[in-house]
């Protein structure tokens, strides 16, 4: 038996010798099919004024091109929850008197608890790559050693990239407008999952763990002397046409938790869900609710012009 | 606690040190303390059905052992089929039997895996009893031990009392070679499952699940790779489950000899899930007369019992419609194709015939509905009448569902695995790499056990197919 022990660990060793050296390779051979959303967390600049975190909608509608004085934290799919923990990690890169946007989107604040929902667990892994463990819901160290120790574990075809040297093409979601049909058609998919899913018994599921959420993000900007604004991105027509005519009940439902948010908090709310200087130009959209390049570009600089400028004013 | 999760090599480790350490009469109680952790890990409720099987056949082939009265014998061995069929025919039927307000509270109780395997184990000990096979075992920790083997539980193989329980008892001292060639059938059926069928799992999830979006040749395509996957996943789990048990020193039936080599429908099931197959010619096949009885009668026989070979694995009609398909073409070919040829060609020509007859009945199996797999079958060779535009759209469909790198890595795998298998079909893939030169020897392990790790699908665990029959 100890001769089987010793040849297994012998093979264990070589095995995981030789995995340590193809994960270095892995992570030192540059090549664009490596880099992922998550990446930005590696060089979040010093002394951020203008920051916001957030959704899908947060990451496509604030680009602030190479001004090292913004940061967007925003990530696709990112809960208020997550946009909290990694404001934790980072509140010493925010300067103080700056500014937070808090992208608020109509399926912010329903829906079942983060961790049950079913796509929970394989969001989770992509904080494991910059958050500590700390901050991780649910950290599991199996995922933090796959995820940040040996990533070629999970880097499957990746790897293979890699080491071929093959640059994926990439097909950008801003590269073209589609045309009307297509987001009248999203708009419909859009209403069943961010409004009807969330609807029992006639009224929406309330996330009460968001809505805490949003809270804390708020009280941690003024704990830092940042002034929080709570906001909704601008949508297409095609978009809130749908949840207006299909879903009548639930825009003032959204508008009186809003309100109350910033009623009780402070913080104060600009809507340009409904700005016809973006709703109704679908060549700003890449879907019915998500602004291409162009559209982000000139929302953000919309923002900064507005916002910014008025909120500094003494 | 699964097969391919990090916790059960943990787990065997500890298990396998403290077996070998121990002196040989305490082994069946840290064997039995293993398989009730094992077995607990799945969920605490599923150890009631678990202890009545138990229970039922222990004591039932007890009490046929104790008398000569054919009656008694008789009414022992229907009680005993039936107390042990009990849970599994619950769990399995839950939606006919039971009223929908107890589906719910019962399902804490009602196991979802491995309540078939060790059943069939259990009905099979108490038939063997009642027919003098065997003697029933009087020591309730030993075929407690028996029962619940935890490399078998899962899903088997249905591995007899016969087999097991003397191995049990006899005294055994560690064996290198024993041990060793464990190891690497349990890393071959980690290639199977993880490499290949967790990979190729990804297109045909992507099809079956949105079936009504396709057409053409990609349903072809994903019918093959279907019969490629569940092929993979279960016999690399019965190699994972047969080498396990290599290392405590038990030899378990061979649950697959390369079945997609056979020759005819015959051979096939000769060679695919064999501990099943088995287990029905002996307890149901032979029972109702066999091959004993007139043409007629005998091929009554054969469909009734694929018939019922389908209902097992699950409450559905495409289930049944698996087993008749398959109980017809036994049938056909016994009627119409009795003579043996060594012709080559036409050993090919069969091979390939059979694949493709059970690639068609495979898509009764995977498909949600009746109505789905006939979806298939009509829409398979839509647009054929232009070949080179139905390959290509047929070639992009599947594509379309990773990116072409993912595709052809896919590809490259499964030329890898057909060159393995073709090896372990000809020579024994074990036998032949132990048989290397050192050096090339621990070179293919490192590799294999490289691929293992770098391929299996994003570290993620999928559950074994046959965990739900």
């Amino acid at each position: 038996m100890k001769k089987f022990l010793l040849k297994l660990f012998v093979l264990t060793l070589i095995s995981l010798l030789s995995l340590y050296y193809i994960n270095e390779l892995y992570v030192r051979i540059p090549n664009p099919a490596k880099i992922t959303e998550t990446d930005k967390f590696q060089s979040v600049p010093d002394s951020i004024m203008i920051s916001n975190i957030g959704s899908s909608h947060g990451y496509h509608s604030f680009i602030y091109e190479e001004n090292p004085q913004c940061f967007n934290f925003a990530l696709i799919s990112q809960s208020f929850a997550y946009d909290y923990r990694i404001l934790l990690q980072y509140q010493d890169n925010l300067a103080e008197d700056g500014i937070m946007f808090i992208p608020i989107s109509y399926f912010s604040l329903f829906g079942p608890p983060e961790t049950e929902q079913g796509v929970f667990h394989s969001k989770n892994k992509q904080y494991y790559r910059f958050l500590r463990p700390e901050f991780i819901m649910e950290f599991d160290y199996r995922v933090y050693i796959m995820e940040k120790v040996f990533p070629v574990l999970v880097a499957y075809d990746d790897f293979i990239r890699v080491f071929l040297g093959y640059v994926p093409k990439t097909v950008s979601p801003h590269a073209e407008t589609p045309d009307e049909s297509f987001f009248l058609s999203h708009a419909k998919e859009r209403h069943q999952a961010h409004i009807l899913s969330n609807k029992h018994d006639g009224g929406w599921i309330m996330n009460n763990s968001e809505l805490e959420a949003v809270y804390d993000i708020i009280e941690l900007c003024k704990s830092k002397n940042i002034t929080p604004i709570l906001i909704t991105v601008p949508f297409t027509q095609a978009y809130t046409n749908e949840i207006a005519i299909n879903s009548p009940d639930f825009l003032p439902e959204f508008d009186n938790i809003i309100k109350e948010i910033s009623e009780q908090s402070g913080a104060e709310y600009y809507d340009y869900s409904h700005d016809q200087r973006f709703s109704n130009d679908y060549g700003l959209f890449f879907d019915s609710d998500h602004m291409n390049e162009t559209g982000g570009l000139q929302f953000t600089e919309i923002v900064v012009t507005e916002i910014v400028e008025r909120s500094t004013k003494p | 606690m699964s097969f391919n999760s990090v916790i059960f090599a943990f787990f065997l480790i500890l298990v396998f040190i403290l077996y070998w350490i121990m002196p040989h009469k305490y082994r069946w109680l840290l064997l039995l303390t293993g398989n009730f952790c094992f077995t607990l890990s799945l969920g605490t409720g599923y150890i009631v059905a678990l202890l009545t099987v138990i229970i039922a056949s222990y004591s039932t082939a007890l009490a046929i052992c104790k008398t000569n009265e054919r009656r008694k014998r008789l009414r022992y061995l229907v009680a005993g089929i039936l107390l042990c069929l009990f849970f599994l025919l619950i769990s399995k039927y839950r939606i006919f039997l039971l009223p929908a307000q107890l589906i719910s509270p019962l399902s804490y109780i009602l196991p979802s895996v491995g309540i078939s395997f060790y059943t069939f184990s259990a009905v099979g000990y108490i038939i063997d009893v009642y027919k003098n096979k065997i003697t029933a075992e009087k020591h309730l920790g030993k075929y407690a031990a028996f029962l619940t083997f935890f490399p078998l539980i899962l899903a088997g193989p249905i591995e007899r009392a016969g087999n097991i329980l003397p191995q049990l008892k006899a005294k055994k001292v560690f064996d290198y070679s024993t041990a060793t060639y464990g190891l690497k059938q349990m890393a071959w059926g980690y290639f199977k499952k993880l490499v290949i069928a967790d990979t190729v799992a990804v297109y045909v999830d992507g099809i079956y699940d949105n079936l009504f979006h396709y057409r053409g040749l990609s349903l072809i395509m994903v019918s093959v790779l279907f019969s490629i996957q569940i092929y993979c996943d279960f016999s690399g789990y019965s190699n994972i489950a047969a080498g396990t048990a290599r290392l405590f020193g038990f030899h378990v039936m061979d649950n697959f000899k390369n079945p997609y080599f056979a020759g005819s429908i015959k051979s096939f099931w000769q060679k695919w899930h064999i501990s099943l197959s088995t287990w029905f010619r002996d307890y149901i096949y032979i029972p109702l007369g066999g091959n004993r009885s007139a043409k007629a009668r005998s091929y009554f026989n054969l469909f009734t019992t694929f018939l019922i070979s389908g209902a097992w694995h699950g409450a559905g009609w495409t289930y049944l419609a698996w087993g008749g398909l398959h109980g017809t073409a036994q049938i056909v070919e016994d009627s119409f194709c009795k003579r043996k040829t060594n012709n080559l060609l036409v050993r090919v020509i069969s091979t390939v015939g059979v694949f493709c007859f059970c690639t068609a009945a495979w898509v009764f199996f995977r498909a949600a509905s009746i109505n789905d797999a006939i979806y298939v079958f009509r829409q398979a060779f839509a647009g054929i009448t232009v070949p080179p535009r139905w390959i290509q759209t047929g070639v992009s469909d599947l594509i379309s569902l990773t990116d072409s790198l993912p595709f052809f890595v896919m590809l490259a795998l499964l030329f890898l695995f057909a060159l393995l298998e073709i090896i372990d079909y000809r020579r024994n893939l074990i036998v032949w790499i132990s048989n290397k030169a050192p050096i090339w020897r621990w070179a293919a392990y490192v590799i294999f056990v490289l691929v293992i790790i770098l391929f299996s699908q994003k570290g993620e665990a999928a559950d074994f197919i046959y965990f739900q029959y």
